[in-house]
């Protein structure tokens, strides 16, 4: 009698254990589905050399990570150089292959910074927010010239071209921007391209109304988006370039050309061809 | 059984992961349709063609005068930036002049046909402003040029904007460049900026021009000619509006506007019709119908210059020194002066006559009204009678109505009387008092007839003339009256009191400066 109920203990025991130890294996399992993570990327500054190579490690963090399920940009920029801008998008765009991207407009997001916007699947901006300016600004280069002291094999080696060809290769810019803002907003935009090459800033409400953007609402509505589009839910935020942690090297001078007291002039310090909004110009041209 | 068991367990293992994969994904991420990027490849941003007209590089002939271009008021350009125009005006026989801030505009005014001023950024004096109106109102043509890209001087602190500064020349001519810029962002030229314009009216300005490309440009406000114009989609950045904006007016026959700059510089003028246009706008500032007045003394010639003494004139030491003079007045304008043996049509003519003048003397007088009251010295010269009264000629007219009372001119006329000299518009004066100096343009030359009754009036004028002085003259259009008496020509500049006395002319006469 004793044997038996010895037995049917065991038994019983038994078939805990067949239950619990697949339960135990199948929780510790599942700890190893990671939570989601929304990625932000900021973009709070001019779009140079030093922003993009932060902002390209950050991508590619995202890309590489398979808990990040989205990546929200957090735009508030002037826009910047013509290639730092470029490189940027080409990488968000392949980013989105695997991942949506929302943007989040703040305060500014301006020819550079409006671009990279293209790049995205979905716009939010505060109420507040300055969005457009799509356009191409660049300084003419110098006349060519011949100096005593540089040898150089061709005419053009010093200069890189005619001045008139450098009109033509800013139009050219601009040309693509247009293409790029037609990709991203497609049967939304209700602008013609005249009207977007005029590189007018609009107040976000005018921007949704135009189709420039998607959505005005609070910064929680963009993670939402883009846990949306990501399918995912009680997600986590990420900031990436705390995650990265890339280390920005000392800048031993400014994108911005700064006035006497150190402070930046909107312009920039080197000249070149820029997506970029300058408040204000001409007023107080250095 | 035991397969039961066996399912248990694995659904208890899949729970956990499944309950936790549904807690944080419902469903799968697809990538939106629109990634795409830019057609970079397939960009391409169209070349203007390049001019087929050529500037003229033969020099041609019968064409002259001097264009006179501004660079004292601050302007915001270099002669080097439009050698495309000059060089055309070069070889039209044109020659260039240039006013420096230190030079005086209306001396150098005097010997032009044309006065160019491109953005100018300092102010014109009310003085160079009326200056340049008498200058138009002559004949001679004005060219005021306003770029938005030239507007300011950064150098000067007393700048003020070239839109400004140039529309106070314009004003008197109803035209006023605009403060704004032109633009076409549908149909340009590489930028929107670069407006591409049509000719509006068919003129010598407009000839063989059927497209022009403007490279940053302001708009005229113009009740004028207006020559150049864009299409509808040309727009003022003052308004963001357009519909045929002026780009280039023309006001009377001498006074042009154009609103860019730009076009005449290298390599802008090859584009479309711009070289066209250039030499169109060569040939107008030396084509001016000018008349020359004593206002240009002493730059009233523009060829070689022939001296034709009257008979009766002896050639002394004191008339060579005087022709020396003129020699080195004109040599720095590199014209010759030569004294004549008889007239020459490829010279600008000095006449130097004795009065009472003589049949050949009389022959260049012609289109003068002016009458002398003695028989000349041949006995050819017709006496004729002063302006007539209002009733005289009503006597005159009942004389013919009466053909059976016929008398002589003598008898009906009073005869001007020996040494009088009647002249239109002013009256009779005594040729003892005055030495006259007379102005005429013809057959492409001028001609300056001088007449005195004694061979040191002669010189005398002949010495005022090297001064360009004609101050103590009264001046009625093309005729001066220059006093004399024993002691030589009366040097003070207020004669004319002294003068109205003198005179019997019964209409205030008017003056014009030398």
């Amino acid at each position: 009698m004793k044997t038996d109920d010895k037995a049917r203990e065991n038994k019983f025991d038994f078939k805990l254990l067949l239950f619990l130890i697949p339960l135990l294996i199948g929780i510790i399992t599942a700890a190893l589905v990671p939570r989601p993570v929304i990625g932000i990327i900021q973009i709070r500054d001019e779009i140079d050399n030093k922003m993009s190579i932060r902002v390209l490690n950050e991508i590619e963090y995202a890309r590489s990570h398979p808990e990040v399920k989205a990546v929200v940009l957090i735009i508030d920029s002037p826009g910047g150089t013509i290639n730092d801008t470029e490189l940027i998008y080409m990488e968000l765009l392949k980013l989105r292959e695997t991942k949506p991207v929302v943007t989040m407009v703040e305060g500014l997001s301006a020819s550079g910074s409006f671009y990279l916007a293209m790049g995205t699947d979905y716009i939010v901006s505060n109420p507040s927010a300055r969005i457009g300016n799509v356009g191409v600004i660049g300084t003419l280069p110098s006349s060519p010239m011949v100096l005593e002291e540089t040898i150089s094999t061709g005419p053009y080696k010093l200069f890189g071209n005619q001045r008139e060809n450098y009109t033509r290769y800013i139009e050219l810019i601009k040309e693509s921007f247009y293409q790029v803002v037609e990709n991203g907003r497609r049967e939304s935009l209700k602008l013609s391209k005249e009207e977007i090459l005029r590189g007018e800033l609009y107040p976000a409400s005018e921007a949704v109304k135009d189709g420039l953007i998607d959505e005005v609402a609070p910064q929680s509505r963009a993670m939402e988006k883009a846990a949306q589009l990501a399918h995912i839910s009680h997600y986590s935020m990420t900031n990436l370039t705390e995650a990265v942690a890339f280390e920005e090297k000392e800048e031993e001078s400014s994108f911005f050309l700064l006035d006497e007291n150190g402070v930046s002039t909107g312009y920039p310090r080197e000249s070149g061809v820029y997506l970029l909004y300058i408040p204000d110009y001409g007023s107080e041209m250095p | 059984m035991k397969a039961k068991y066996i399912l248990i367990a694995i659904g208890l293992f899949l729970i956990p992961i499944v309950a936790r994969t549904i807690w944080y994904y419902n469903g799968i991420y697809t990538p939106s349709e629109s990634l795409q990027t830019p057609d970079f490849l397939g960009l391409e941003i169209a070349t203007p063609e390049l001019s087929t007209s050529v500037v003229s590089t033969k020099s041609e002939t019968g064409a002259s005068g001097v264009v006179l271009f501004d660079l004292a008021h601050s302007n915001q350009y270099q002669i080097t930036e439009i050698e495309v125009l000059i060089d055309d005006l070069k070889n039209r026989g044109a020659e260039i002049a240039i006013l420096d801030e230190n030079e005086d505009l209306s001396m150098l005014l005097k010997g032009a046909s044309a006065f160019v001023s491109i953005a100018p950024t300092m102010d014109f004096s009310e003085e160079e402003i009326q200056t340049v109106q008498n200058f138009v109102e002559r004949g001679g043509r004005l060219l005021v040029i306003a770029d938005p890209t030239r507007s300011t001087s950064e150098y000067v602190s007393s700048r003020s904007e070239s839109v400004r500064v140039a529309n106070t020349l314009l004003e008197p001519y109803q035209l006023t460049f605009r403060d704004d810029y032109a633009y076409n962002v549908y149909d340009h030229e590489g930028n929107f900026r670069n407006i591409i314009l049509h000719p509006t009216v068919k003129s010598e300005l407009t000839a063989n021009v059927s497209e022009l490309v403007f490279y940053s440009a302001r708009s005229l406000s113009s009740y004028e000619t207006n020559l150049i114009a864009g299409d509808e989609n040309t727009l003022s950045s003052l308004t963001d509006s357009g519909e045929d904006l002026c780009l280039a007016a023309l006001s009377g026959k001498n006074v042009l506007a154009i609103g860019d700059f730009t076009f005449l510089s290298s390599p802008y003028y090859q584009v479309s019709d711009n070289a066209q246009f250039i030499t169109n706008i060569s040939r107008f500032l030396i084509s001016s119908d000018r008349q020359k007045t004593f206002a240009d003394l002493p730059f009233l010639f523009s060829q070689p210059i022939g001296i034709l003494l009257d008979e009766g004139i002896t050639i002394d030491q004191d008339l060579l020194d005087r022709i020396s003079e003129l020699k080195d007045l004109y040599g720095q304008k590199d014209l010759s002066v030569e004294i004549l043996e008889e007239d020459d049509e490829e010279f600008d003519l000095i006449l130097l006559g004795l009065l009472p003048a003589n049949e050949t003397v009389m022959e260049y007088l012609e289109g003068f009204d002016i009458q002398f009251g003695s028989q000349p010295r041949n006995t050819a010269v017709p006496q004729v009678a002063p302006a007539e009264t209002a009733e005289e000629l009503d006597e005159r007219a009942e004389e013919t109505a009466q053909p059976t009372a016929t008398s002589t001119p003598a008898q009906t006329q009073p005869v001007l009387q020996y040494g009088q000299v009647s002249i239109g518009g002013i009256g009779q004066v005594s040729q003892d008092d005055f030495g006259f100096i007379l102005l005429k343009s013809e057959n492409d030359r001028t001609i300056l007839i001088l007449l005195s009754d004694n061979q040191d009036g002669l010189i005398d004028l002949l010495t005022m003339l090297s001064y360009g002085d004609l101050d103590s003259c009264y001046i009625e259009s093309n005729i001066a009256l220059c006093e004399q008496n024993n002691y030589g020509w009366n040097p003070t500049p207020t004669p004319y009191t002294e003068i109205e006395e003198i005179l019997e002319a019964t209409p205030a006469p008017t003056s014009e400066g030398g």
